[in-house]
């Protein structure tokens, strides 16, 4: 890394400071800009990287392409809708297969008498049914929320001067949505009892915007939201409010065992 | 990284500044070009104090969020497990410490411990073992990106599926078969780029969802130890050989009293 600090008054940032305005925009204004440059080309990290590169072509051709282009792939293409939310239904997925197993390794602990390991296994269960439900549930409850005050703000930044009626045209499309949803469960082209979903930003920028390195972004932050909220709860929430009421179920479950114990002695 | 320059010399003595010159830093429009977004730098005022997005604070933190788009969008299971990495090796372990009840002091640091070795295990691996997968995933995006851009307006259903594959590295014809939208005569319209996208984020968070979640669980299990350890500084003691039996009375039904904490619900 080389770090040049210029402190030379007598370089072209003193002059142009020294100018009148009108003088320094005649001579160009070229003030001298702080410029950050990565050294990209460093030849001793070339092996390495070409290596990286030909491993990922590898795997590229052999795994990515065959995955992509597998019946696997095409039987999740023919989902249609159910895609929408697949992350939020992966981490579940991830979650399913954790707690199946800490709940297998709970019933398996000789530790633990029967009583016991059936207790554990439930309150895995609950903390895992609780932790989905309560995803889904807070992940919905801030749809509006995360569009009104993340996405619409964060597209209105990228377009600037473009952007300035987009909260306008945005509200007007979202009405023109929820509209749209009314209508078709009246006409029946909407089956009954379909879940409205508000209008999203990224669905106003795609239909009348066409941006799209900023619909790259919007889905992106879509994938943070959900990806915050799901880790929130599974990974922060459920466990910090179980961890008390586990200690007090099992302590109340082994206190009254031993009670029972004792009498009986 | 090449930092080179700067230093702005405002005259300190001599005159006196009843104005602020009008060709200082603040009042260049570009403000030195450090934020991207033109329209945000105005030349506001300059006071001494923070300007909103203006200057090289808004740069680092407007590219923080951005660089979490872009690992959202093209390492989703690094973004996943860097998330999970703040939160089970940060929050929570602070949260449970200080959960009020001194008496399972010893559940807490346990179920801390296991919540600092999953995040630690889960954003290695994601970094070890996806991130390569998720570079050869994007490789493959880019050239299925190509093949898309050849497909115009003006050529869709006279472009043959050779054609549009000539120069293809990695798709093939099951691609198009795929993700291809055809007409009613079996013509290619189009490709359905926004279900190609859902189904490319399914597909990379797959292996780690199925294949090595478990391996994850039980490398985390095996990290436990070490982070007792050297986190909380408690090693685990040898078991006593056949130690006399003080309390006689109490815990009759379960003389060993087994970590509870260990099996509280919620994903380690």
């Amino acid at each position: 890394m080389n770090i040049t600090l210029n402190t030379n008054y007598n370089n072209q940032t003193y002059r142009n400071n020294t100018l009148s305005a009108g003088a320094r925009k005649f001579a160009g204004s070229a003030y001298s800009q702080p410029t950050f440059t990565a050294a990209t080309n460093s030849k001793f990290l070339d092996p390495f990287k070409k290596a990286v590169d030909k491993s990922t072509d590898w795997l590229a051709k052999n795994y990515t392409a065959r995955l992509y282009q597998s019946k696997l792939a095409k039987i999740l293409a023919n989902q249609g809708d159910r895609l929408g939310r697949i992350v939020n239904h992966m981490q579940v997925a991830g979650s399913v297969i954790i707690s199946g197993m800490y709940m297998t390794q709970t019933l398996r602990n000789n530790q633990l008498d029967e009583d016991r390991k059936k207790t554990l296994a439930i309150n895995q269960g609950l903390t895992f049914l609780m932790s989905t439900v309560g995803s889904y549930l807070i992940d919905d409850a801030l749809d509006g929320t995360w569009e009104k005050n993340v996405s619409l703000k964060y597209a209105k930044k990228y377009l600037g001067e473009d952007g300035k009626d987009l909260a306008k045209n945005f509200a007007e499309f979202a009405r023109k949505h929820k509209e749209a949803h009314q209508k078709g469960i009246a006409n029946g082209t909407i089956a009954k009892g379909t879940k409205y979903r508000p209008a999203t930003v990224l669905s106003y920028i795609e239909k009348h915007v066409k941006a799209p390195e900023l619909e790259k972004d919007l889905r992106g932050l879509q994938i943070l939201k959900s990806l915050v909220v799901f880790g929130t709860v599974y990974r922060f929430l459920s466990p910090v409010a179980v961890t008390p009421i586990a200690t007090w179920i099992s302590n109340k479950f082994v206190h009254k065992n031993d009670n029972a114990e004792k009498k009986s002695a | 990284m090449n930092i080179d320059s700067i230093k702005k010399n405002y005259p300190t003595s001599g005159n006196k500044l009843k104005h602020k010159p009008k060709y200082g830093l603040e009042s260049m429009k570009k403000s030195a070009d450090l934020c991207d977004i033109k329209n945000m730098n105005r030349g506001y005022y300059y006071s001494g104090s923070f300007t909103g997005l203006n200057g090289a604070a808004a740069k680092s933190s407007k590219g923080f969020l951005k660089m979490m788009i872009d690992l959202c969008n093209d390492h989703t299971v690094i973004a996943q497990n860097l998330v999970a990495l703040v939160l089970a090796a940060g929050f929570r372990p602070l949260a449970i410490m200080s959960l009020p009840g001194k008496k399972d002091k010893d559940d807490k640091i346990y179920a801390s411990g296991h919540s600092i070795a999953s995040g630690i295990i889960g954003f290695g691996f994601a970094n070890v073992v996806m991130y390569p997968l998720g570079k050869s995933a994007k490789k493959f995006m880019k050239d299925a990106e190509k093949v898309i851009e050849k497909l115009t307006p003006e050529n869709v259903g006279k472009i043959t599926k050779e054609e549009l594959l000539k120069d293809a590295k990695f798709v093939n014809e099951k691609f198009l078969n795929i993700f291809g939208k055809f007409s009613k005569d079996g013509k290619l319209t189009g490709i359905d780029k926004s279900t190609l996208e859902k189904v490319s984020k399914a597909l990379n968070m797959a292996p780690d969802v199925f294949v090595f979640g478990i391996v994850k669980a039980m490398l985390t299990v095996a990290l436990i130890p070490p982070i007792l350890k050297y986190v909380f500084g408690i090693e685990k003691k040898a078991k006593a050989p056949a130690a006399p039996v003080q309390e006689p009375v109490q815990n009759v039904a379960s003389p060993v009293k087994p970590d509870l904490s260990k099996f509280a619900g919620g994903v380690k």
